[in-house]
């Protein structure tokens, strides 16, 4: 397994495609800050005498802070964590790297694993990517307004969380499918969830049915957690957790299954 | 006798093809081991189940005395070395980032690759990307992937495809000193069957998924029988001739034939006179391996 890992961890350091996604992320991350920074420019822009009291408190609510630059790429990290992690299991099958390891007698269940490792990697170096710059960045140039308090820090936890089962749906998928379709999806899914998250609108009859759907699903999860006025961790936090760590074990579990029963090129 | 590799009865169907039909084989330790076999006659498939890559419909072979369903194959899979089809190598890396990205899955240190390098004739590729080999360097490189391990058991598929005749000649030195001087055991399976018989110590004849015939070198060399090669302005008149003369033998072309059964050239040479048939040409010949394998397979008429 270590062996496999510094094989796969070599492979994804040298070349070009990870450090490009992480300039994008650092650049997305800069360049929030900087239309944040404009945006309230030109929110704030005029004689506060002017306004009442009511008026100055409802715009406050409009101004942009560190705050929700902290969670503004979460939405898109899957696609750029595709793009990355994705690519380079699909890459493998493409070239037929795969079989150089599989030859020398590592068996599936490992190299399963160990793209599944470096993917998650992948996916925290990221994050952690974005985070640490939109922390500097936002915090000098638009302050914080709730950070570091209990409930942002806590919705920053479960959103990892979230991630982890998507990289690891991503992982099955480009392991499973071993071709650029698998890649198309994985970096997709979350736009097609997306899409069909309406259909959850049929089930107003059912809150509870309604509810246990969007704690399940990760990206609806996601939406749930940051798509808010202000950041708290949730009453069903333990039970989302669970859901997000079940779909890792289930997908990995299928995706070691899948594999090691697979004829390869 | 020791054996690197013996299959039993191994079978590989998919749907209702069964690219593998009960196929039993024994590699000695040791030898060179040609497969010979027509397209589709299930040699890659042997490779690829020996490899890992395809898992067998049923049957079962032993790799280095370690049985396929014991957990111990992995680890003697490590003795292994494999080029199977096209190489395997990353196109956006050096030849020798290639081969460091295989000493990392190994766990070895990278000391050995320039003189793996060149081994194959790839030591002064320098910054070139492996995208931008020609077809023969990509299969030189494939090769140094499977020596890098240095394997006790090599296994070969078409290694030669693609390689300029300098090439061929180069990786048959080399497959022969790794062989004698390393004692590496080799399967190489390859259409070229002259460059074969320049190599193999060993042969297996694959059919429709089975092994119709294994034997030695010598073994071959002494079965193999001697013909007489002859060019006529009309080989159905031959054929005609030597049916009624009840001889053996293959027709080539409208020109070309060879004709097994020992018999005396006059009489022959004037019954074709006789039916307006002229022989333009007449060479004893001693049978090729590639003719041998046209007989096995159902070439040979009348015979």
């Amino acid at each position: 397994m270590v062996n496999l890992l510094a094989e796969g961890y070599r492979r994804l350091f040298k070349g070009k495609r990870f450090y490009i996604v992480l300039i994008v992320i650092i650049g997305i991350a800069l360049l929030f800050t900087f239309l944040y920074y404009l945006l309230n420019k030109i929110l704030f822009n005029f004689e506060s005498d002017a306004l009442s009291e009511a008026d100055m408190q409802e715009l406050s609510n409009l101004k942009y802070t560190a705050d929700s630059l902290l969670f503004t790429m979460k939405g898109d990290m899957p696609l750029l964590i595709g793009i990355a992690a994705g690519m380079l299991i699909v890459q493998d099958f493409r070239n037929n790297t795969i079989r150089n390891k599989i030859i020398i007698g590592h068996s599936r269940t490992n190299i399963y694993l160990a793209n599944f490792i470096v993917s998650e990697s992948v996916m925290l170096i990221y994050e952690l990517a974005y985070f640490v710059v939109a922390l500097i960045a936002g915090g000098i140039v638009l302050g914080f307004e709730q950070f570091p308090s209990g409930g942002i820090i806590g919705v920053l936890f479960m959103t990892l969380a979230i991630q982890m089962a998507i990289t690891s749906l991503i992982v099955f998928f480009c392991n499973t499918m071993k071709n650029v379709g698998g890649f198309v999806l994985s970096i997709t899914m979350t736009y097609i969830v997306g899409i069909f998250s309406i259909a959850l609108a049929l089930l107003n009859k059912y809150p509870k049915a309604q509810e246990l759907v969007g704690d399940i699903i990760p990206t609806l999860q996601l939406n749930k957690l940051i798509n808010v006025q202000e950041y708290v961790v949730p009453d069903n936090a333990p039970r989302m957790i669970v859901f997000m760590f079940a779909i890792t074990i289930i997908s990995t579990i299928s995706g070691i299954l899948l594999f090691r029963k697979a004829d390869l090129k | 006798m020791e054996y690197i590799l013996q299959t039993q009865k191994l079978c590989k169907q998919y749907g209702k093809f069964k690219a593998l039909n009960d196929l039993t084989l024994n590699v000695p330790k040791g030898s060179i081991y040609g497969m010979v076999g027509r397209n589709g006659a299930g040699k890659t498939t042997l490779i690829r189940i020996i490899t890992g890559l395809n898992n067998p419909s049923s049957g079962e072979f032993t790799l280095f005395g370690v049985k396929s369903n014991d957990s111990k194959l992995l680890e003697v899979r490590r003795k292994m070395g494999a080029v199977v089809e096209t190489p395997s190598l990353h196109p956006n890396m050096t030849a020798r980032d290639n081969l460091i990205q295989q000493t990392k899955a190994l766990g070895i240190s990278d000391e050995k690759i320039d003189d793996v390098l060149k081994l194959v004739g790839l030591a002064d590729t320098g910054n070139k990307k492996a995208k931008n080999f020609s077809l023969g360097m990509r299969q030189r490189l494939g090769i140094a992937f499977s020596l890098v391990g240095d394997p006790e058991f090599l296994v070969l598929d078409e290694p030669i495809n693609g390689l300029d005749p300098q090439g061929i000649m180069e990786v048959r030195e080399m497959l022969i000193k790794l062989n004698q001087e390393k004692g590496v055991t080799i399967l190489i399976s390859s259409h070229i069957l002259d460059e074969l018989s320049r190599l193999a110590t060993h042969y297996g004849f694959i059919e429709r998924g089975r092994v119709i015939k294994e034997m030695s070198a010598e073994e071959l060399d002494k079965t193999c029988r001697t013909s007489i090669h002859v060019n006529v302005n009309d080989t159905a008149i031959l054929a005609e001739v030597l049916n009624g003369m009840g001889a053996e033998y293959r027709l080539y072309s409208p020109n070309e034939a060879d004709i097994f059964t020992p018999m005396q050239v006059t009489p022959l040479v004037l019954a074709l006179n006789e039916k307006n048939c002229f022989v333009n040409s007449m060479t004893e010949r001693h049978e090729s391996l590639e003719s041998y394998f046209m007989g096995l397979v159902g070439g040979v008429h009348n015979g």
